[in-house]
């Protein structure tokens, strides 16, 4: 599949300030993750793959082509940015329609293309008359992701786009975005709640302090994803039985146990086998589960603790 | 999908007008068209009287209070686009920054005439009221001086925004001081720089205000003709410039 976004030794600097620092990476179409923590980069990135800034040096290419104040460029991508400047006093329809509209759409097509994009994101047609006051951060976040929708793009960029929604929210959204990426879209989508990202995307652009290390993007590549991890938390009504039950199994490597909380810290010589018979493995148990927890997601587990280079 | 650029001055209408029709712009409408009556009340009820009027409101009003407005509410409108949230969302889109902003000035130039209209009708009711003389003659120079003065001051803020968006006040101050109103005071030909002077002039017919009338000067079709070119001129090297620089420019913070 060919590359939408090709980056080579790309690098952007404000002044004294990092940016991105010398980074190659390519794009295809499908779910994209990009995780950093702040100031990793994320923005700039953004801003350089929408055509708002430029490059300090080395090559950015988006279907083909530079992004740099180029209408043929940015009439295919969208971009929903973290930030929220509505204006107070117009509706969703309003709004999009305007939008719409500067994106070349006729005024007719622009309404209900509004409608359409608000259909899709699920915001209830009831909402769609009220001002952008009176609607909550889930609300106002659906339309920022249906503003990204009007004209048909074949890129999208999400800055965040799970912030203020709320778990049933957050599924819709991954749906739409599922959804946009089988039609043969590319999604490049960030966002700080690692779990909805491990769920959603296949591939992973990791950034920290302005550079895509190697070493952790290959911590997370398709391949490394395939290996279970290698400790998971219980609670249960009794953690010494259940420690007993897989050591008698042959699956565990070492433990914790905390009795006060019924917490069983459970380290597996054997991951593959114990998340490969999961379900029988705990009802064979016949011990009461309330919670099992993976100790970190893997992309968690790559970032590890945030500290300057 | 078709696009056609010309539909997205509809959609810069739209965003524009939203901002000008919003309950906080009106409201700051209304308490400047209050302080204007009220200064105004208090110049025909001083020593003055009526029969200075049409002066006063020329030294003050066209040549001052015009000028400053119209200049910050043009760099103020597209200030507001550049902050990098309304950027965002606008210049990530197909529609090539020079035509945006030639649309948006047009739609801005719009709403302001209406705005800056709603202040002239104060100040001829209240003329009228204490019956300024040469009142009749002086509203079609009138009207068109603030429409003219609108234009070319509204299209100055844009150019200010655009160069210097953080500092675009304290360089249209020095410009307004350095070029305005040094140039424009000076008897010689450099005053033609200054387009308050030319303002003035366009007012001399009904008061004396506009200063002297040099040998050559221009008729009034010349004078509009000047502001006209010198507006198209600004709008023209704001576009040309504002296609070629960073919308936005992250600092630290947002890196």
């Amino acid at each position: 599949m060919n590359a939408v976004i090709e980056a080579e030794n790309l690098s952007r600097f404000y002044g004294m300030v990092l940016g991105l620092n010398n980074v190659t990476f390519a794009v295809r179409p499908g779910l994209t993750g990009v995780v950093g923590p702040n100031g990793a980069g994320k923005t700039t990135l953004f801003r350089l793959l929408t055509g708002q800034i430029r490059p300090s040096s080395g090559t950015l290419r988006v279907f083909g082509a530079n992004p740099w104040n180029n209408p043929d460029v940015l009439g295919r991508l969208a971009y929903c940015p973290e930030s929220e400047m509505m204006a107070p006093d117009l509706r969703p329809v309003e709004w999009l329609s305007a939008l719409a509209m500067i994106s070349g759409l006729s005024a007719e097509s622009a309404k209900g293309g509004a409608r359409q994009a608000l259909g899709r994101v699920g915001l209830p047609p009831e909402h769609w008359r009220k001002r952008f006051t009176a609607m909550s951060k889930g609300m106002r976040q659906r339309v920022k992701l249906a503003q990204c929708l009007l004209h048909d793009p074949q890129l999208l960029i999400l800055d965040e786009p799970m912030n203020g929604l709320d778990p049933m929210g957050r599924e819709d959204l991954g749906n739409v975005l599922r959804e946009l990426a089988r039609e043969g879209k590319a999604i490049l989508v960030s966002s700080h709640i690692l779990q909805d990202l491990e769920a959603l995307c296949g591939e992973f652009l990791l950034l920290r302090w302005g550079r895509i290390p190697r070493s952790l993007n290959e911590s997370v590549s398709a391949s490394a994803r395939t290996h279970w991890p290698e400790s998971t938390t219980f609670r249960c009504e009794s953690p010494e039985r259940l420690a007993r039950y897989f050591f008698d199994l042959g699956l565990l490597r070492g433990c914790e146990m905390i009795p006060d909380t019924g917490t069983l810290h459970a380290r597996w010589a054997a991951p593959e086998r114990f998340y490969g018979e999961f379900s029988r493995l705990l009802l064979e148990s016949g011990i009461q589960i309330h919670e099992v927890q993976s100790t970190a997601s893997f992309l968690e587990k790559a970032l590890g603790p945030a500290s300057p280079p | 999908m078709t696009r056609i650029p010309s539909h997205a001055f509809g959609g810069i209408w739209r965003l524009t007008a939203s901002r000008s029709l919003s309950a906080r712009h009106l409201a700051s409408l209304l308490g400047l068209v209050a302080v204007m009556a009220v200064i105004l009340g208090a110049f025909l009820h001083s020593k003055n009287g009526p029969e200075r009027y049409l002066g006063f409101v020329t030294g003050l009003y066209f040549t001052f209070l015009v000028p400053l407005m119209a200049f910050l509410s043009g760099s103020g409108a597209l200030r507001e686009d550049l902050k990098p949230a309304s950027a965002d969302y606008l210049f990530t889109r197909s529609l090539p920054r020079p035509l945006y902003l030639l649309f948006k000035y047009a739609a801005h130039l719009v709403l302001a005439q209406l705005d800056f209209l709603a202040a002239l009708a104060v100040l001829i009711t209240a003329a009228s009221v204490w019956h300024a003389p040469d009142l009749g003659r002086a509203i079609p120079a009138m009207v068109l001086a603030q429409a003219l003065g609108v234009a070319v001051f509204s299209a100055l803020g844009f150019l200010f925004a655009v160069i210097s968006p953080r500092f675009h006040v304290i360089w249209g101050l020095l410009y307004g001081g350095v070029v305005e109103k040094g140039f424009g005071n000076i008897p010689m030909q450099l005053n033609r720089l200054s387009m308050t002077h030319q303002i003035g002039l366009l007012l001399e017919p009904l008061t004396k205000a506009g200063g002297p009338a040099q040998a050559g000067e221009f008729t009034l079709a010349g004078r509009i003709g000047i502001l006209l070119a010198f507006t198209a001129g600004t709008l023209l090297v704001a576009a040309f410039t504002f296609g070629r620089q960073e919308v936005v420019t992250g600092g630290r913070a947002e890196v």
